[in-house]
């Protein structure tokens, strides 16, 4: 009897212990499927219009939770105030420009929204930060520190110092006893009268584990950032405001290589009228124009696959499509009073002037179009042009074109087309592009290193200055050209010193050399005026 | 036919299959590609399951059983899982695009696939009397099941190679020793006919 009510215990034990392992494993698979189902309602949708899109769109560069990047700021003023905090904030010291309310909920500029979390691209419930176009891609031209300027879209930066913020950024995060969970709740508690919430706590907890995790292992290539105030050191970080080192980190994420050596330092180009360019690049090295907006995003860490989401792949193509015909400022705008001063002979002279020394590789604007130089579109051999050769000879210059297409799937649809990478097929030389010159005035700091300050110096009416400071430099619309002192202050600390490799100024002596053969003041003279006026 | 289910084959069967369908979903989240990562794991929780639902089939006292139904529903629950992120998200739920990017064979395949093994698993559960051309189903369906996953272990490297591997070496165990029987089944009945005594009918 005994041994029979143990039995049907047993039996019925086990059939309770089944039960609720079935119960069990429905909840478990019922809340899988209802996150699954969730993540669905989180996806971002790309802005509709192409303007939109080159402001807000997502790159697939998402860098951080918006919790965290509403207080990584305040929790790190070492890093992100390196001149003090007296200086002006994180936004000042680096350059961007401050946002407004109704765009991006009032981040600077640059930087956009999305659902979509770091490198996967992958749904999250809060919002991300990320990197677009109009970060580099914009620039604020002003004559003085107080002067809120004219915002320009399209026209590369003059003032961002891109590297050194990642720098100060990954300083930040590879802090483990400053950055942790408890203390971003504690701030955004205390700015925002609020802790996060259970979703954004969570997002915190994995994005940084990961974000830790990956730059760990990248310190072999990367090396540990710079911080405090080295990061205003041009000998640490010789890039300064307005350059990158565009083959770096394709290089790194690419080639999984530390690209030691590259001192190929490029100033951000301008976007204007991209109908009228076949290849992009100072060096012509990249044709399609999707091409280079991917592996511009792909250098800063977007993914292959990240490019290829709906919304994501929507809002480059839309960005790109707003660059089309996306038109320079004009000087006459941005400087009326400079402008109404300009004499009609002496621009009429100067168009003269540039007809016979600069339109077979720049071409002309006319009627409202730009009318193709004979030699536009062309690459010019370094050695002839005298510029800075740092640009066309880094190391991997040769084998870079052939790992990016590898690096793609071959089923994906943003691989490139090996033609349109050069050195390639269509084309070996190592030079640079002529290119058109929309707006020439707002293509300041010249040359592509950013070397020469004006107009006036970039014709040689002006001798080229050797060392001088960048950062917020202000704009002279007389010599049309940022205004750059001799020694630093506070907003002009980077030293530019034209003697270190990558940063030469010399080359592209056109019309002609300062005070060399055939040297004439007064048709210079009208040449920066009908410079003005295109 | 459904055969009766009894709580433990449901709880042997459904209990691993919630925790491998969830534990796909779920270890995808660190995927780089999320849904790619789903679609793949979901095939992988299909073949774990077609394993013993194919290797059940080739013996007849286990054919029409309860494991075997519960197995081959769950895989398929599992492949339409995987069908999903292949058909629905990958390719937009677009036929066009599913036959641009799969080619002509592959897509035909895959989609006579799908339904052939829905119709399968609909009809397990719901026709009471076995008929001929359903027998023919189930082979079918089955077979097509058996030469998609050969093809993958074939097609691709990785942990499903693994598996496939595994699972071709589990039905090729079981024809084996469906033949073994067989022979034995026969030989012995022979013998029986032959015995001293033995009478003809």
């Amino acid at each position: 009897m005994t041994d029979m009510t143990s039995s049907v215990l047993a039996v019925r034990w086990v059939s309770w212990l089944q039960r609720g392992a079935i119960a069990l494993a429905a909840a478990l698979l019922a809340m899988t499927i209802a996150l699954v189902v969730a993540e669905r309602t989180w996806q971002s949708s790309a802005p509709k219009t192409p303007e939109e899109a080159f402001y807000s769109a997502s790159t697939g560069t998402e860098l951080m939770p918006l919790v965290v990047f509403r207080v990584i700021f305040d929790l790190f003023p070492d890093q992100f105030q390196p001149a003090g905090p007296d200086a002006g904030d994180w936004i000042d010291q680096f350059g961007l420009i401050r946002g407004t309310p109704e765009r991006n909920a009032g981040l600077p500029m640059g930087f956009s929204l999305s659902r979509h979390r770091p490198r996967s691209g992958s749904p999250s419930p809060v919002d991300f930060v990320g990197l677009n176009c109009s970060l580099c891609h914009s620039a604020r031209i002003k004559r003085h520190d107080d002067d809120p300027g004219v915002i320009v879209p399209g026209m590369g930066t003059i003032s961002l110092d891109f590297i050194a913020w990642v720098d100060a950024f990954k300083t930040a995060v590879l802090d483990e006893r400053r950055l942790t969970v408890a203390a971003i709740d504690d701030r955004y508690r205390a700015k925002y009268g609020r802790g996060l919430t259970l979703a954004e706590s969570i997002m915190v907890r994995l994005w940084l584990a990961s974000v830790r995790g990956t730059m760990t292992a990248n310190l072999p290539k990367t090396d540990l950032p710079y911080h405090g105030a080295e990061l205003r050191n041009a000998e640490l970080l010789p890039n300064g405001p307005s350059r990158t080192q565009p083959f770096r980190n394709l290089v790194r994420n690419v080639l999984d290589l530390p690209a030691a050596t590259d001192r190929a330092y490029c100033k951000i180009p301008t976007l204007y009228e991209q109908q009228d360019r076949e290849w992009g690049q100072f060096d012509g090295s990249v044709r399609d124009r999707l091409t280079r907006s991917v592996l511009a995003a792909v250098a800063i860490g977007a993914t292959p696959h990240n490019l290829t989401l709906d919304d994501i792949s929507e809002g480059v193509a839309r960005s790109i499509d707003f660059t089309m015909t996306l038109a320079g400022p004009s000087y006459a705008a941005v400087f009326p009073a400079e402008f109404a001063q300009l004499d009609p002979a002496s621009i009429a002279r100067g168009a003269a002037v540039y007809q016979q020394h600069c339109d077979r590789c720049h071409g002309h604007p006319e009627a409202g179009r730009w009318i193709k130089g004979a030699q536009q579109g062309q690459i010019v051999p370094v050695e002839e042009l005298g510029t800075d050769p740092e640009r066309v000879s880094f190391r991997y210059m040769a084998t870079l074109p052939d790992s990016l297409v590898a690096y793609f799937d071959e089923k994906n649809p943003l691989r490139p087309r090996r033609e349109d990478l050069r050195p390639g097929p269509l084309g070996t030389t190592r030079g640079y592009l002529n290119t058109p010159i929309h707006a020439a005035f707002s293509h300041s700091p010249f040359l592509h290193n950013g070397s020469v300050l004006t107009l006036a110096e970039l014709i040689n009416l002006q001798p080229r200055r050797t060392l001088f400071y960048r950062g917020a430099n202000n704009y002279d619309p007389v010599a049309a050209g940022l205004v750059a002192p001799e020694v630093p202050d506070a907003r002009r600390y980077y030293r530019f010193d034209t003697r270190r490799p990558g940063n030469s100024n010399a080359g592209h002596d056109f019309p002609w050399p300062y005070h060399g053969p055939g040297w004439d003041q007064a048709a210079l003279e009208d040449l920066l005026a009908y410079l003005k006026t295109i | 036919m459904r055969p009766k289910l009894s709580q433990t084959a449901v709880t042997l069967t459904f209990v691993p299959f919630a925790i491998l369908l969830s534990a796909a979903l779920l270890v995808a989240e660190q995927a780089e590609a999320l849904d790619h990562a789903r679609l793949v794991y979901a095939s992988w929780v299909s073949l774990a399951f077609a394993t013993p639902a194919l290797a059940l089939f080739v013996f007849p006292r286990t054919r029409t059983g309860e494991y075997a139904l519960l197995t081959w529903t769950f895989s398929l629950a599992a492949y339409l899982v995987h069908f999903y992120y292949a058909f629905g998200v990958n390719y937009h739920g677009s036929v066009a695009a599913t036959y641009a990017g799969q080619g002509p064979i592959i897509a035909t395949s895959n989609f006579t696939l799908t339904a052939l093994w829905i119709v399968d698993v609909v009809t397990s559960w719901t026709v009471r009397r076995e008929v001929r051309w359903l027998a023919a189903l189930r082979l079918v369906a089955r077979g097509l099941v058996l030469v998609t996953f050969v093809t993958a272990v074939i097609l691709f490297d990785g942990f499903v190679r693994v598996l496939g591997s595994a699972m071709i070496v589990v039905i090729a165990s079981s024809i084996a020793i469906r033949v073994i029987e067989f022979v034995r089944h026969r030989g012995g009945a022979s013998r029986s006919a032959l015995a001293p005594g033995a009478t003809a009918s």
